[in-house]
């Protein structure tokens, strides 16, 4: 019991997302792009149709052609509060307009394969 | 006791199994490591609770942190995936992947018609207060409109979809009691009174799955309203004989007003009939006998008259979702629909909607006759038969449930199960001991059996629920036969042992020198022939409703009818030929005593009797009762044997697309396709290594052999089929069938198209067991 307390903050505990991959060789290092979409999996993201709409939900699942899955979300007409509809919500790749990421302020940004792509970074 | 060695990481429990196994093989690589801190949750405690879905408030709020806007990188990301890679979270699974909802899929997603910022739906006090609808002095061409798009709204409802979205998008119905016109307020009143009435019969009956029907809906739209159904008649009546008055002195547009009262009788029909049928599904006694029939036969006869009169009423405009222009509001229920739940709507339009009504009466009319069935036998081939014709009808199967039994404690309203299913083993094969007449009915011994063996049937529930299983719809019966079906093993247990009792008790009256009650107990295979072949017709069922589901593969069709081929139809025939035998042979030991007795002078009452119970069956078909049935399974029994032996053919000519071999065991497929059968001690289960054999024994003779047997068989099937008086149209389709499946088996015997090894096409769509086999 006082081995869990003391985790969260001592020795972090091992939590592996998985990629599943129908790649051939499992223990290759993951590519950069991968690494950083196994950061992002699991964190709340919101993402802007093309139409306007706006989906907020935590990232589940995604594939090459930028289909995503995000678990409890909601969806938000623009300048509205309240969601108009909540739950599992597969979005087609084709959709999307903008996609952001929820960032702790004091968080790295996505690490340095992909430095020099991205633009502001937070400090 | 060192706790924490042993506990996993409390994350760790979370995972699935998957994820465990790919932890376990990534935690080999230090790499490949990730501490709960680099992947976005601090606390294994927030993950879970976000997990729960408890954090739907949560994902109200905006971030706590601020969206960083990472387009381009994700862009970037996923173009590293190959196409089929999935990059996913570690607790996201198929059930996740199959739930989630397409956003901007037309059919799934509600919220798709939102972007075009339209106002918020109105509500019934909005519309009143923009003068959107109108409450008083519609004209008949409104009331004709509002009325058949209530009907459109209706019919879609009993298609599956929700009450919120179809019926209750009409404003009218919210309040009723506030609508100051008469002849709208009394209809609205009738539809809502329906909606109570349908829903409880279909409570009731439950053979309901969920995608036959939503039985729940927001009731609280409901409740404002109190449902009072035995007043609906007498309004409804009461508001068309004041419009008939009106018609009479009106001069100008009296069809318009005729075709109003028209819509109200019909209404007036339908309601009376539902509530009917709910009052005797409810109420295990129903004093009056209403003739559901005659009313069905005036509200068919209405219907004609008003689909010619639709185009008297409003039409819905177009491209509105709104069925009707005044009084709807198609999208006012959506936001309040739980979220797993948005679908789009699509209300059937009107004429579609009455040709579904005027279907439905006719399901109704048909299913009115199974009071005509007094007994197990007879009323399992109507269920069969009606879930074949009406099986698509969610209110018909249920009206049919509640008018055979509403609980399945009485059939037909009045005799209860057991009554019930003693007097079908009577009509059946009429044991003797069955027979109240007959003196070794009334041996306490016997009597003690009897009462054991039929109260056991009613307590393992297996025959009311075969009949109950016909009422669901038909995807849904197999899985509910397979399970039925292991069911069986331990009634036939009983069966036999109540047989080997009788013989035991006919040996002791023999020792006694009892003569007449040793001959009524002998060689009793009544209850388990009974038993038996109640269950091979399940088995049968089971296995050639895979084919209307289409789930086999054109590979597995070989097995599948091999099986009723070499057993299971053998095993039928085989029952009712002995039961015919049985009666036979009783009939005549009965006439026999019969004479014996009237020339002893009296007293004969009990075998006369006895005859004359079975009498009008037996007259009717020459002492044959199960002939027609038997002369049907030996035409089934050549087509199976024909596909068998086609599928072998061209198996072994190669025209059979096989899997992948590394991908294939077909003993696992095997034994999944009979696995239901598996459990049963008779008949006995048979091996895969078995079928392997036979059908080794089966595939030894040239191609063309094979072929030529399969045309054999066909031909002996469509002998039997062309010498059935009186066919209906089943057998007309199966006649088919077999001929041209023999012509086409003798053409590739004569070795047609010999070097195009192409898979023919099976074509079911003439009968959903047997395909006419097409050569392309």
């Amino acid at each position: 019991m006082d081995n869990e307390k003391a985790n969260p903050s001592g020795c972090p505990s091992r939590f592996i997302p998985i990629i599943v991959t129908n790649r051939d060789c499992d223990s290759d290092p993951l590519s950069p792009g991968r690494e950083t979409l196994k950061k992002w999996l699991g964190r709340k993201i919101r993402v802007v149709l093309r139409n306007k709409l706006v989906l907020i939900g935590i990232f589940s699942c995604t594939d090459h052609d930028e289909n995503l899955v995000l678990y409890d979300c909601g969806t938000f007409v623009s300048g509205n509060e309240q969601p108009i509809s909540v739950g599992k919500v597969m979005v087609p790749g084709h959709q999307i307009s903008t996609v952001a990421i929820e960032m702790r302020s004091d968080e790295k940004e996505p690490q340095e394969p992909l430095m020099e792509n991205k633009g502001p970074k937070t400090a | 006791m060192n706790g924490s060695s042993v506990a996993e990481p409390p994350d760790f429990q979370a995972a699935t199994a998957a994820a465990a196994a790919a932890a376990a093989r990534a935690s080999s690589s230090e790499q490949d490591e990730w501490s709960a801190s680099e992947c976005g949750f601090l606390d294994p405690e927030v993950q879970r609770t976000m997990r729960s879905g408890s954090a739907a408030e949560d994902i109200t709020q905006y971030p706590m942190h601020g969206w960083v806007d990472v387009t381009r990188e994700f862009h970037d990301a996923c173009a590293e995936l190959q196409p089929g890679e999935l990059a996913q979270d570690m607790l996201f699974g198929l059930f996740e992947a199959m739930s989630a909802i397409e956003i901007m899929d037309p059919k799934m997603d509600v919220g798709m018609g939102f972007d075009k910022q339209d106002l918020p739906p109105p509500s019934f006090e909005a519309a009143i207060a923009t003068g959107a609808i109108k409450l008083d002095d519609l004209t008949p061409s409104e009331l004709i409109g509002i009325f058949d798009a209530l009907f459109s709204c209706l019919v879609s409802w009993l298609e599956g979809n929700s009450m919120d979205q179809v019926l209750f998008t009409c404003l009218y119905l919210h309040a009723p009691s506030q609508i100051k016109d008469k002849a709208l307020r009394v209809f609205c009143t009738a539809v809502r009174n329906l909606i109570v009435v349908i829903k409880n019969i279909i409570a009731v009956a439950a053979v309901n799955e969920e995608e036959d029907f939503q039985l729940y809906g927001n009731s609280a739209l409901l409740a404002a309203e109190k449902a009072q159904p035995a007043a609906v008649y007498s309004s409804l009546k009461e508001v068309e004989d004041q419009l008939v008055r009106k018609c009479k002195k009106l001069t100008t547009a009296t069809e318009d007003w005729m075709a109003v009262v028209h819509r109200l009788r019909f209404m007036r029909h339908l309601f009376q009939v539902i509530y009917h049928v709910e009052q005797m599904a409810s109420n295990d006694t129903v004093d009056d006998k209403v003739d559901i029939y005659k009313i069905l036969l005036v509200a068919s006869e209405m219907l004609p008259g008003i689909r010619n009169t639709l185009d008297r009423g409003t039409q819905p405009e177009k491209g509105s979702e709104a069925p009707n222009p005044m009084g709807f509001s198609p999208r006012i229920h959506d936001r309040s629909q739980p979220p797993a739940f948005p679908r789009s709507i699509k209300i059937r339009d009107r004429p579609a909607s009455y040709q579904f009504l005027e279907e439905m009466i006719s399901r109704f009319k048909y299913a009115c006759k199974v009071s005509k069935y007094k007994d197990y036998y007879s009323a399992l081939n109507f269920f069969i038969e009606y879930s074949k014709k009406s099986g698509q009808c969610i209110l018909s199967r249920s009206v049919l449930q509640s008018l055979f039994s509403a609980n399945m404690r009485m059939a037909h309203g009045k005799l209860p199960m057991k009554q019930f299913l003693r007097y079908s083993v009577q009509i059946f094969n009429s044991p003797p001991v069955l027979n109240a007449k007959h003196p070794v009915a009334a041996d306490p011994k016997v009597q003690q059996h009897l009462e054991n063996f039929f109260r056991y049937c009613i307590n393992m529930n297996t025959f009311t629920q075969f009949i109950r299983i016909c009422g669901f719809n038909r995807a849904r019966q197999r899985d509910k036969l397979a399970r039925l079906i292991e069911n069986f093993d331990t009634i036939q247990v009983d069966a036999a042992r109540l047989d080997s009792l009788m013989n035991q008790l006919a040996n002791e009256r023999a020792m006694e020198g009892n003569e007449p009650w040793a001959t009524a107990l002998k060689h009793s295979t009544h209850f388990s022939t009974w038993v038996l072949y109640n269950c091979f017709r399940a088995m049968l069922i089971f296995l050639m409703s895979g084919f209307e589901l289409e789930l086999y593969a054109v590979h597995e069709f070989l097995y599948i009818y091999w099986y009723p081929y070499e057993f299971l139809i053998g095993f039928l025939v085989s029952a009712l030929t002995r039961t015919e035998n049985i009666l036979l042979a009783q009939e005549e030991y009965a006439e026999h005593q019969s004479k014996i007795q009237s020339s002893a002078g009296g007293g004969g009452g009990g075998a006369a009797k006895s005859r004359k119970a079975a009498k009008p069956k037996k007259n009717k078909k020459q002492q044959r009762p199960y002939r027609a049935e038997i002369v049907f399974y030996h035409a089934l029994l050549s087509l199976c044997g024909g596909m068998y032996k086609a599928m072998g053919a061209l198996t072994k000519d190669g025209r059979v697309r096989l899997p992948l071999s590394q991908f294939d065991n077909e003993e696992i497929r095997y034994n999944r396709r009979f696995l239901p059968f598996a459990t049963l001690t008779s008949p006995p289960p048979v091996s895969y290594a078995e079928f392997k054999n036979i059908r080794e024994h089966m595939m030894r003779p040239s191609v063309e052999d094979l072929y030529t047997y399969a045309a054999k068989h066909f031909d002996q099937a469509r002998n039997v089929l062309e010498s059935i008086q009186n066919p209906d149209q089943e057998m007309l389709d199966l006649l088919q069938i077999a001929r041209t499946n023999f012509v086409v088996m003798n053409v590739l015997a004569r070795g047609h198209q010999k070097e195009v090894k192409r898979q023919p096409e099976f074509d079911f769509s003439k009968h959903s067991y047997f395909p006419i086999i097409k050569l392309k």
